[in-house]
């Protein structure tokens, strides 16, 4: 690879559990209205890990498949990069495990944490590092959210929303003017505790006071998610776009995090883009956090939605609050 | 026309959030109607741009949460009401 070409994305794969979670069941114990999960978020279910399926399993489940699909070989993997909240343990990073799993003898592993939008920053920072230090030849980025052990099934505020899964993509090196374009990314902290987990952190450890508080579970304020989507999710589009002089007009294909398929289908009508660009699947599969934006990308791949030479944005939002969005020219 | 252009508004906000026109006062906000949550406040942002042709900015989509701050954003876009 010279200095001047390009890395892409050369191969998709993702992994959701086969256990569901009804919308109806959920609204029973969270005392919700029947029908009112799917009327306020468009999801109709949510998956869920079973006890033997792990963050480490699933990643490794949609990692091979995503190095099947560009035919790359795992010692030809020079970066691991899992994005991730709920790795196996604290520490040591998922990416290590993985590493291990999959037989990537050759790569540099971590594990890389902005919540929802970290597949798209765990993209950047990998195509970076390859155009910065082309002897690593192909990475592994790999989205992965097992969620389901720190929700509390009972709050209506994140029990409706959120699934197990996982994706991920291969990086490799493509023809200059081809694969990620720019990329963007930015913070809005003062809004830090509207989404948390603050059991297992160094100022809530895992002890039982903190147990018997509750902080091992998801807190939620879903009002002020909204709100941080509508305002900075835009901009954060329109942010990347600018750094290629482009607009939303000239975009293909959009891939959200796909959080709520009414948010989706207002950012696409405040951008008065046609809803055929762009792809919606957490009705059938729910929030998956940092596998989201992964698992998306997959999905449309496979449909066939992006074709060569497409301009593909890919964008999320994440507690924190963080903004991303990277322009991709396919290949 | 200005009366005009109040009615639209109240019809169009009465329309979104299912209630009676005479309910959209001048304090209405989603502290006094129920309805006005987040994923009608999202379809009321689409109505009002395409109802009055106007394109909010990103930071006016998350102000516009009042009847009164509404009209204070529509006239930062040219169109007046009755005061």
């Amino acid at each position: 690879m010279t200095d001047t070409a390009g890395v892409g994305i050369l191969g998709t794969g993702r992994y959701i559990p086969e256990k569901t979670l009804s919308n109806e069941l959920i609204e029973k114990q969270c005392g919700l209205e029947p029908g009112s999960i799917l009327a306020k978020t468009g999801i109709k279910r949510r998956h869920i890990a079973e006890d033997h399926e792990t963050a480490s399993s699933m990643s490794v489940e949609c990692g091979r498949q995503a190095l099947k699909a560009a035919n790359i070989e795992p010692e030809q993997i020079g970066l691991i990069i899992c994005c991730t909240f709920t790795g196996d343990y604290v520490y040591p990073a998922l990416a290590c495990k993985v590493q291990e799993l999959i037989g990537a003898k050759n790569a540099g592993s971590f594990d890389l944490m902005a919540n929802c939008t970290s597949f798209q920053v765990g993209l950047t920072v990998a195509s970076d590092r390859m155009k910065c230090d082309p002897t690593i030849g192909y990475a592994l980025v790999i989205g992965v959210a097992l969620q389901s052990r720190y929700i509390d099934w009972s709050d209506p505020e994140s029990a409706i929303y959120f699934s197990d899964g996982a994706g991920a993509a291969v990086l490799g090196p493509v023809p200059a003017g081809y694969g990620v374009l720019a990329s963007d990314l930015f913070t809005n902290s003062r809004v830090f505790e509207a989404v948390r987990l603050r059991g297992g952190g160094s100022s809530h450890p895992m002890r039982p006071e903190n147990i018997s508080a509750g902080l091992q579970y998801y807190e939620m304020n879903g009002m002020e998610v909204w709100k941080q989507v509508m305002q900075f999710q835009p901009k954060a589009i329109k942010r990347v776009l600018a750094k290629i002089d482009k607009t939303t007009d000239d975009v293909d294909f959009f891939i959200f995090h796909q959080a709520n398929q009414n948010l989706i289908h207002f950012l696409m009508g405040r951008m008065k883009q046609p809803l055929e660009k762009t792809l919606i699947n957490v009705d059938e599969i729910g929030n998956t956090a940092d596998a989201s934006l992964a698992v998306a990308l997959h999905d449309a791949v496979v449909a066939q939605k992006i074709k060569r030479d497409d301009l593909v944005v890919i964008t999320g939002v994440g507690a924190g609050f963080t903004f991303g969005a990277a322009a991709i020219r396919w290949y | 026309m200005m009366q005009h252009q109040e009615q639209k508004l109240k019809e169009v906000l009465a329309r979104i959030f299912n209630v009676q026109p005479e309910m959209i006062t001048d304090d209405a906000s989603p502290d006094t109607i129920e309805n006005w949550d987040s994923l009608r406040h999202m379809n009321l942002v689409l109505a009002l741009e395409e109802e009055f042709g106007v394109e909010f900015t990103d930071d006016q989509v998350v102000e516009i949460l009042s009847y009164k701050l509404i009209k204070i954003v529509f006239k930062e876009h040219g169109v007046e009401f009755v005061q």
